[in-house]
């Protein structure tokens, strides 16, 4: 990680861009996989809490990442609350749906039309969680226990059968 | 049963893994996307903003004024403050502006205060339960024992205590106290009415600050009184009177004086000063007593003789007279004049006007006068009876006769001395023997006017 050497380089463009561009994948994998509405601007959101935090995570890059994934959580906490609060029904009018011109946008529509994807889907919230935090953002089991609020042994636990449900839904589903 | 195939797991998370890694990869694959450039910059622009932010010093905090132990300090300082300011107000011990300002606010906010009175109780059931023991009065019965349940009121309520009551047959009601009081009973002292006291006399028509029993014009009559005892001074036979305000020395201390003859020159009635002094004890304790002062300038004049001696001497007293007196009811009685005058021991506050020169008296009256006076001195008087001056010029009456020469008023200066009323005149002389010896020197002449004539009353020469 081309991260600055002392918690003081935060505040300059080039730490701060290595850092965004080594972790935002991750980051907005996890959100996207977490079934957030705007992961992208959830992004942003994350990256500029996390701004406060870093200079309390030293030089340790396991700190800074579970820094950057615990705001990520919570945001995505945040957000799953906001739309429960204001769920509303909104009628598909295709006159007035945009064209989809942008390559990125046919990719993620791409994305999303994948098994493994729909296959996450199917998952619970806290299993989804524990795949996107362990295979996709590449953290500890104690690293996302910490950033989930949850014990290593529970976080393992949740691994298992997720992977286990996961395996069983993408198998079936190539079987059929 | 379900016709999906089970994938067979082993135990741990290694078997699950395996099983799973086809869609782990998957997943990565595409989730792990970086977002597109300008997302990029534009949330790496926000994040230097926000640490830009963070970094400036207007977002440091800023520490307390004071620190934490002193700041408790200060609040339980005014706790206690507010605390003892309540109890004084309470109290009633606060000052009269600040006890005002509390009770405007305690009015204010509907507090009660101590020292309001209750409202009264409008009905039975919340008038206040007495606090005098209960008195019961108990009828007589046929049998000789009953048993009579009281409730008593104010100690405790809902008591019930049963008094077994004795009864003797006499018919009439028995009055019985049941129970002791707890607490005696405060002695409640009927009102009484002040019966204001009989007014006293009215009072006199003191227009002029008159003493009780004072006739209105006492000040007059002090006057008159003093100059009337003056007038008896002047009849006194010495010197220096008991009684009197006159006061005079024989020319020879060591003989005395004879044939003293004394005469009121002048006693100005109308610039006499009359004060009258309340003793509220009185001399005796006996009641209160009135001195009367009465400060009234005068003049006297004596002749007398010595020993040895065949002409007599001129003598003068003059000043201010201070006489006391008492009225009696009809008059002033018990006149005293103090010794000399009373210039310099007036009473506090009391002003005197000083004797005036006569009026139409001007300086070369004296200086014809002390011209003929020095001829008395150097020469015998002709007609022996007449008084004469107090001569003390150093001429030898062994290389007489005398005579002067030239004037000696001549170049004299003539001042009226206001405190006694009489004359100085200062200058030189000159003298000259028939022995051809000569004396001069300076003089010092002294004299007074009779109110007809100048008197020359002693010459002194160097």
């Amino acid at each position: 990680m081309g991260r600055p050497s002392t918690s003081n380089a935060w505040t300059s463009r080039d730490g701060l861009e290595s850092l965004y561009r080594e972790l935002a994948p991750a980051v907005l994998g996890y959100l996207r996989g977490s079934g957030a509405a705007e992961p992208e601007d959830l992004l942003g959101d994350v990256f500029v809490a996390v701004i406060r935090g870093l200079p309390n995570c030293g030089d340790d890059p396991a700190a800074v990442r579970r820094w950057v994934f615990t705001v990520a959580h919570h945001r995505l906490v945040d957000e799953r609350r906001k739309l429960m609060t204001r769920s509303r029904d909104v009628a598909f009018d295709a006159q007035h749906e945009p064209s989809t011109d942008d390559c990125y946008d046919e990719v993620l529509n791409r994305i999303s039309a994948s098994p493994a994807v729909r296959a996450l889907e199917t998952l619970t919230a806290d299993q989804r969680s524990v795949v996107l935090l362990r295979d996709v953002a590449d953290l500890s089991v104690a690293d996302t226990a910490h950033v989930l609020g949850k014990k290593p042994g529970a976080v393992k636990t949740t691994h298992r059968r997720a992977l286990a449900a996961l395996a069983n839904r993408v198998t079936g589903e190539a079987v059929r | 049963m379900s016709a999906r195939r089970r994938i067979p797991f082993g135990s741990g998370d290694h078997s699950a893994r395996s099983a799973a890694a086809p869609a782990l990869n998957e997943l990565r694959s595409e989730l792990l996307v970086m977002p597109r450039e300008e997302l990029v910059e534009n949330h790496v622009d926000m994040m230097v903003f926000e640490a830009q932010l963070l970094a400036t010093p207007r977002f440091a905090k800023t520490r307390a004024a004071l620190p934490r132990p002193r700041r408790a300090a200060f609040v339980l300082l005014a706790v206690c403050g507010t605390l003892a300011s309540c109890g004084l107000s309470a109290a009633g011990a606060l000052p009269a502006p600040l006890q005002h300002i509390t009770e405007s606010i305690a009015h204010t906010l509907g507090v009660p205060q101590p020292h309001h009175t209750p409202p009264a109780p409008k009905s039975a059931a919340s008038a206040p339960k007495p606090t005098t023991p209960t008195t019961v009065v108990v009828r007589p019965a046929p049998t000789t024992t009953h048993h009579v349940t009281v409730t008593t009121i104010p100690a405790k309520p809902k008591v019930v205590q049963h008094v077994v009551v004795h009864h003797a047959p006499p018919p009439a009601p028995s009055v019985q106290s049941v129970q002791p009081p707890i607490a005696k009973a405060r002695p409640t002292v009927p009102p009484k009415r002040i019966k204001p006291r009989k007014p006293g006399p009215p009072p006199s028509n003191n227009s002029s600050n008159t003493p009780a029993g004072y006739p209105n014009n006492w000040r007059r009559l002090a006057a008159a009184a003093t100059t009337a005892q003056l007038r008896d001074c002047a009849q006194a036979d010495t010197l220096s009177p008991a009684g009197c305000p006159q006061i005079a020395t024989a020319a020879d201390a060591s003989a005395p004086a004879q044939s003293v003859q004394w005469s009121l020159v002048s006693a100005t009635q109308s610039d006499a000063v009359v004060v009258a002094r309340v003793h509220p004890g009185g001399p005796n304790k006996s009641g209160p007593a009135t001195t009367v002062t009465v400060y009234e300038p005068f003049q006297m004049s004596g002749s007398y003789t010595q020993t040895g001696g065949a002409q007599p001497y001129r003598t003068y007293s003059g000043g201010i007279a201070a006489a006391t007196m008492t009225w009696n009811g009809s008059s002033f009685t018990n006149i005293t004049f103090s010794s000399g005058s009373a210039v310099g021991h007036l009473l506090p506050g009391v002003t005197v006007p000083p004797l005036r020169r006569p009026a139409g008296v001007g300086d070369s009256a004296p200086l014809v006068v002390l011209q003929a006076g020095f001829g008395e001195c150097v020469t015998p008087a002709a007609d022996p009876t007449v008084p004469g001056p107090v001569c003390s010029l150093p001429a030898d009456a062994a290389s007489g006769p005398w005579s002067v020469v030239g004037d000696p008023a001549h170049g004299a200066t003539v001042t009226f001395n206001a405190d006694q009323g009489d004359f100085t005149v200062t200058g030189s002389y000159s003298l000259a023997s028939a022995g051809g010896s000569t004396v001069n020197g300076q003089y010092v002449a002294t004299l007074f006017f009779d109110g007809q004539n100048f008197q020359i009353l002693s010459i002194t020469g160097s």
